[in-house]
């Protein structure tokens, strides 16, 4: 026998391919299971004898059960659907000509091409007309329909995104900023070349570095601190060296260093001296971002206390180290004894930055811990907007992002330090009797309140409204959500999906697929790698989750998280926030009621006067992976606990699977989503107002 | 359960009367001296004040940091001390 026979296989190859062909031909699902999984037959060679592969002959098999068990099987062990027999016929071609709706859907979810024609010509939708399938034609014809506006070039950004405002509140007023009081600082800062996604942070962080003194000494702290001291502190003002900017490598750590960078901004140093009650600046350079100990050194604050008498030369200040292989970040200021000029010790809150955790060194002098409390207590929030404009669509929002600030831990040791100073603010006050209602709300026994008591129970309101959020349930969550019975049984353990190897290997299955799609295959929608899935959180649940996520047991998290989710979807990066145009428009047209579950949901959220959080994951991938996702996350939360009209479709290897893998690995995918929220922070979107 | 102090065996074993705030377990003389520049100089006052936050720890524990700067260990024992004699007495 000559090569030709064999087509470039080796003769074992062929002889296994003709077994499992044997095995096809005695409806022998344990021998093809065999031939498949154990001795690695290859279902794509075509036969010399018949003219056609095995994956062929299953499509014509007369028991239609045994034919979509079979094709599955071969699917998962790289039967090629796009394989032509001697005639050039596919299995969608048999498929169609014989009319076999599901063994066709099941094809062209595994990326079987629509349009491939056999030798004669004919596209497997010829097929399906000439033998008078009506379904089959139907679906092929939509199939056709739905793909036509889909080419591979990626599509330019319709969108544009820009920092508006900026939010300050501090639970009693809150303030806004319009970017331009910020211009002058966007010049400067351009000057340093930075990366363009972190300037925006960046602006913030400087801006309210700059303006947040005067806004916290007005607002509250004038009978906290002492008179003298009042203005006797120093800015530290961090600039970040351009060339070690380069050196953040992966979205994460640049996320990282730019929270540490965030908070290193809010230290303070006070430093009263005698004959100048000026605000004094001083600049150090920091250049470790990752981790890195800054340490004023005793010489140079020597030499700090003794200009310090007529006036602060700051420059002694700068000074620079770098700690490369220490994993915490803090600097210590050294207290100097036996100086003539009493530097009272310096405070540094300097919350570390990794996702686990947040440690903080405090060095902290008792008058100097209201204006921490104050500042670090997590009383004054910041927020930062950003208009998102579509000007094709006529489509403006608003995007409010919540930086984490991660100085909760910072509160927490210092309510154990001083608890007169606690983190109760002025503000908040009730009276008597609405203090008892309030507190009977929670559940909690109130006792008489008195002068005496009131104080404590005005504090345990305040941790209560705190800790659990006051629940405005929205009706989806009136009635107990109970998911699928994988995520079930997760709620109490969340921290087991992360170890969990089964879901590892389920996602990487499904990433290793989609990651190389193969051109010949015609996934929906092309290959271009610019899809994402999103889900759409309702901020009346999550609370600002990522900030108190923290404080809270991971189940709790887990659980407000999974509830939350009101719907699963999949973007595309050109248009990210298309989702929301609907509801938009809707919004604009002055509608506030709407037929559709998810619009009704969103516009409701609107109506409370908050932003529908979205949160966008697993970013740039082919547009049937994002499905696949979507589908995964949909089946693992149940439809019907979720706006979503109906459930996703798997594509790929993974709509071979059983419905338990489908669903592990949905909770796998929507486990980490929430790690993906709880480090990104919450983002609300809504329609700016038109007046 | 941890063993208790003689001043809080003393303090249980028998009605406060007018006994002053320094008898209490937990409170020594300057946290006396806060609570009695607070109006509670004699024991029985800070009794009120327990009943008045209906013998709840956490509450009771807060007010005394509160008022006197307790720490936690001298506040827990004031509370253990006071919750015992009413379990007595009360």
């Amino acid at each position: 026998m000559n090569l030709n026979v064999y087509q470039g296989h080796s003769c074992k190859e062929y002889s296994l391919t003709a077994s499992l062909y044997d095995c096809i031909e005695d409806n022998n699902y344990r021998g093809v299971k065999h031939m498949l999984i154990e001795k690695g037959a290859d279902p794509n060679i075509i036969l010399q004898d018949t003219g056609i592969a095995p994956f062929h002959l299953i499509i014509g098999n007369e028991s239609e059960d045994f034919t979509l068990k079979t094709t599955k099987l071969i699917l998962q062990c790289g039967g090629n659907p796009n394989v032509k027999s001697e005639d050039g016929l596919t299995p969608l071609h048999i498929a169609s000509a014989w009319g076999r709706l599901k063994i066709v859907e099941l094809l062209i979810h595994f990326g079987a091409n629509y349009e491939i024609r056999d030798n004669n010509y004919q596209t497997p939708l010829n097929y399906a007309v000439e033998h008078q399938h009506a379904d089959v034609a139907k679906f092929l014809y939509d199939e056709g329909k739905t793909n036509i506006n889909f080419d591979n070039a990626d599509e330019p950004k319709a969108y544009c995104l820009n920092l508006e405002k900026i939010l300050i509140s501090n639970g009693t007023s809150e303030a806004e900023y319009e970017v331009n009081q910020m211009e002058k600082f966007a010049s400067s800062m351009s000057k340093l070349d930075l990366l363009p996604q972190t300037t925006p942070h960046e602006y913030v962080s400087n801006w309210f570095n700059t303006n947040s003194k005067t806004l916290l000494c007005g607002n509250q702290l004038d009978d906290s601190i002492k008179p003298n001291q009042s203005s006797t502190f120093n800015r530290f003002e961090c600039s970040k060296s351009p060339q070690l900017k380069q050196n953040s490598n992966g979205g994460v750590i640049e996320l990282i260093s730019l929270q540490y960078e965030c908070s290193s901004k809010f230290r303070n140093v006070n430093c009263p001296s005698e004959n100048n009650s000026t605000k004094n600046f001083c600049k150090f350079k920091e250049s470790s971002r990752e981790s890195g100990i800054l340490t004023l050194s005793n010489t140079s604050l020597n030499a700090y206390s003794i200009s310090a008498e007529k006036f602060c030369d700051l420059n002694l200040f700068n000074r620079t180290r770098e700690h490369k292989d220490t994993s915490s970040d803090y600097f210590t200021c050294n207290e100097i004894s036996g100086s003539t000029n009493i530097l009272e010790k310096n405070v540094f809150d300097i919350p570390e930055f990794s996702i686990s955790g947040a440690n903080c060194v405090n060095n902290v002098d008792p008058g100097r811990m209201s204006f921490n409390l104050n500042e670090d207590g997590g009383n004054v929030s910041i927020a930062e907007v950003y208009k998102y404009t579509d000007e094709k669509e006529d489509i403006v929002l608003l995007e409010k992002r919540f930086p984490i600030n991660q100085k909760i831990e910072v509160e927490n040791e210092l309510l154990s330090q001083s608890s007169k100073l606690s983190s109760l603010p002025a503000s908040f006050d009730y009276d008597a009797n609405t203090l008892r209602h309030e507190l009977t709300q929670y559940g909690f026994p109130v006792g008489p309140i008195t002068k005496t008591t009131k104080r404590v129970y005005l504090r345990k309101l305040y941790k209560l409204q705190k800790q659990v959020a006051p629940k405005i349930l929205p009706s989806i969550s009136d009635q107990l959500r109970v998911y699928s019975s994988e995520l079930e049984g997760t709620l109490l353990t969340p921290n087991c999906i992360k170890d969990s190897p089964e879901c590892k290997t389920l996602e990487e299955t499904l990433s290793k697929e989609f990651s190389n799609p193969d051109p010949s295959r015609k996934w929906r929608e092309g290959v271009n790698k610019s899809s994402f899935s999103y889900l759409l959180l309702d901020p009346r649940l999550t609370n600002n989750l990522p900030n108190r996520a923290e404080q809270m047991p991971p189940t709790e998290v887990w659980k407000t998280f999974l509830e939350s989710i009101f719907y699963v979807g999949k973007g595309k990066r050109a248009r990210p926030y298309s989702h929301l145009y609907d509801a938009v428009k809707l919004w604009n047209a002055g509608m506030i009621n709407d037929s559709n579950k998810k619009l009704q949901h969103i516009l409701d959220i609107w109506k409370a006067d908050l932003g529908v959080i979205c949160l966008h994951v697993f970013q740039n991938v082919i547009p049937v992976e994002a499905y696949t996702r979507e589908a995964a996350m949909i089946a693992a939360l149940k439809l019907e606990n979720l706006r979503n009209n109906k459930l996703g479709q798997f594509y790929g290897t993974p709509l071979t699977w059983s419905a338990q893998q489908q669903n592990k690995l949905g909770v796998a995918l929507l486990y980490k989503a929430m790690m993906i929220f709880l480090n990104e922070g919450e983002r609300q979107l809504k329609p700016s107002d038109i007046n | 359960m941890s063993s208790t102090s003689q001043k809080h065996r003393n303090f249980v074993a028998e009605p406060m009367d007018e006994k002053p705030v320094t008898d209490l377990a937990g409170i020594g003389e300057v946290l006396g001296k806060r609570l009695i520049s607070s109006g509670f100089d004699k024991a029985y006052v800070v009794l009120g004040q327990f009943l008045l936050l209906k013998k709840n720890r956490e509450l009771f524990q807060e007010w005394l940091k509160d008022t006197c700067q307790a720490n936690s260990k001298q506040s827990a024992d004031c509370y253990q001390c006071l919750h015992d004699w009413c379990e007595e007495f009360l």
